[in-house]
């Protein structure tokens, strides 16, 4: 079996051309792959998710100093049974959330969990943001994705920097492309994808893939996360990043041949607000 | 008045089939006109999903002046009101 090598980000393009071609009888060789985040865990999953799907084996090569971590984090139990349906995993790490295949069904149960893991590295911090983006990321890749194979998710906190680090990915249709086929059976004309991304991140802006689809899902993200975090946003050739200066920059996907969409957040718990049950005197609206 | 516990009647505040739990428990207060108090305690932030499935779809169906005159908020924080508030704003431009 012939092998790709994953060394940097852009040598992902490789393996996303391999899913593309549905080419799926590859090793991959991360030895050289200098820190995994969660969004290079996951884009990883994929790969091999799929080839569990399709029947097919490979193996993946990390440096042995890491292969603890992969172990840890569940990635070869998860990719070898969340192929068909989410299959509960029983690893555990202490400072992540191990790899979950997720759904709307899976949510509100997986968002509670999240919060309370957390909680202990976010004392006296209000962690409901948290809420917010893994639901209106969810949402979304069930309302506007067709992904088959539902969502992934994977989170992590990072104790030098204080960060909580999670990326959601889906192998669905990319936003540009729904973005589009809404434009075209709105008889409206087809934009250039990094316009249609940048369409979708408008607040108002909705593919009303249903009727109570309103256009605030990535604007919401977006504007809760603006002077706490980051984002990025990579679908299909496109890529968005909210960085620190609270600005959304649009460029060109890193990763050619990327499919679906993967969306990385890092909250800086430095900077979440305190919490505060503080009730208001008087609601108005 | 009657009073409707958000986090007692659904079981969570993120997806659209939640929202639509509270869409239907509130629908009839408006349809008797019979003000209803609805209280955020112990609520965790909603998504914009919840809401456009709930109090939104009761925006839609019976106007936004209906609405603020069933419809009474109680024992919301600041952070719930600052969301809330927003969606309401998208929802009605």
């Amino acid at each position: 079996m012939s092998t790709i090598e994953i060394s940097d980000l852009r040598s992902f393009s490789v393996l996303f051309d391999r899913i593309r071609n549905k080419d799926l009888s590859y090793n991959i060789d991360a030895t050289s792959f200098p820190f995994f985040e969660p969004k290079h865990i996951l884009m990883l999953v994929e790969y091999f998710v799929l080839q569990n799907y399709n029947g097919r084996d490979g193996v993946l090569h990390l440096h042995p100093e890491i292969e603890w971590y992969f172990d840890a984090i569940g990635f070869e139990q998860f990719c070898n049974t969340n192929y068909i349906s989410p299959t509960e995993q029983s690893k555990s790490i202490r400072t992540a959330i191990p790899i979950i295949r997720i759904d709307t069904n899976t949510m509100n149960s997986y968002i509670d969990s999240a919060k309370k893991f957390f909680q202990r590295y976010c004392i006296g911090k209000d962690t409901d943001i948290l809420g917010i983006c893994i639901s209106e990321i969810i949402n979304n890749v069930y309302d506007h994705s067709h992904s088959e194979h539902d969502a992934y998710i994977f989170s992590q906190y990072y104790t030098k920097t204080n960060m909580i680090r999670f990326a959601i990915s889906d192998l669905g249709v990319g936003i540009p492309a729904t973005v589009n086929n809404y434009l075209v059976k709105s008889g409206m004309e087809v934009l250039p994808n990094l316009e249609a991304l940048k369409w979708a991140t408008e607040k108002g802006k909705t593919v009303k893939s249903s009727d109570r689809n309103m256009g605030m899902g990535l604007d919401n993200i977006i504007t809760s996360l603006r002077e706490i975090g980051t984002l990025e946003i990579f679908s299909d050739d496109t890529y968005c990043v909210l960085g620190n200066d609270g600005d959304l920059r649009f460029g060109l996907n890193p990763i050619r041949n990327f499919t679906g969409t993967l969306i990385a957040i890092d909250i800086n718990i430095n900077k979440l607000d305190i919490f505060d049950e503080t009730i208001l005197d008087d609601f108005t609206f | 008045m009657k009073t409707v516990n958000v986090n007692k009647s659904v079981n969570g505040v993120y997806s659209s089939v939640d929202g639509y739990t509270l869409y239907c428990i509130l629908r009839p207060y408006f349809i008797s006109n019979q003000i209803v108090t609805v209280s955020f305690k112990d609520m965790p932030l909603m998504s914009s999903s919840f809401f456009n499935s709930s109090f939104g779809e009761l925006i839609d169906e019976f106007g936004i002046s209906n609405f603020k005159e069933i419809i009474k908020i109680v024992d919301i924080t600041n952070s719930q009101a600052k969301f809330f508030r927003r969606y309401l704003e998208m929802h009605i431009q």
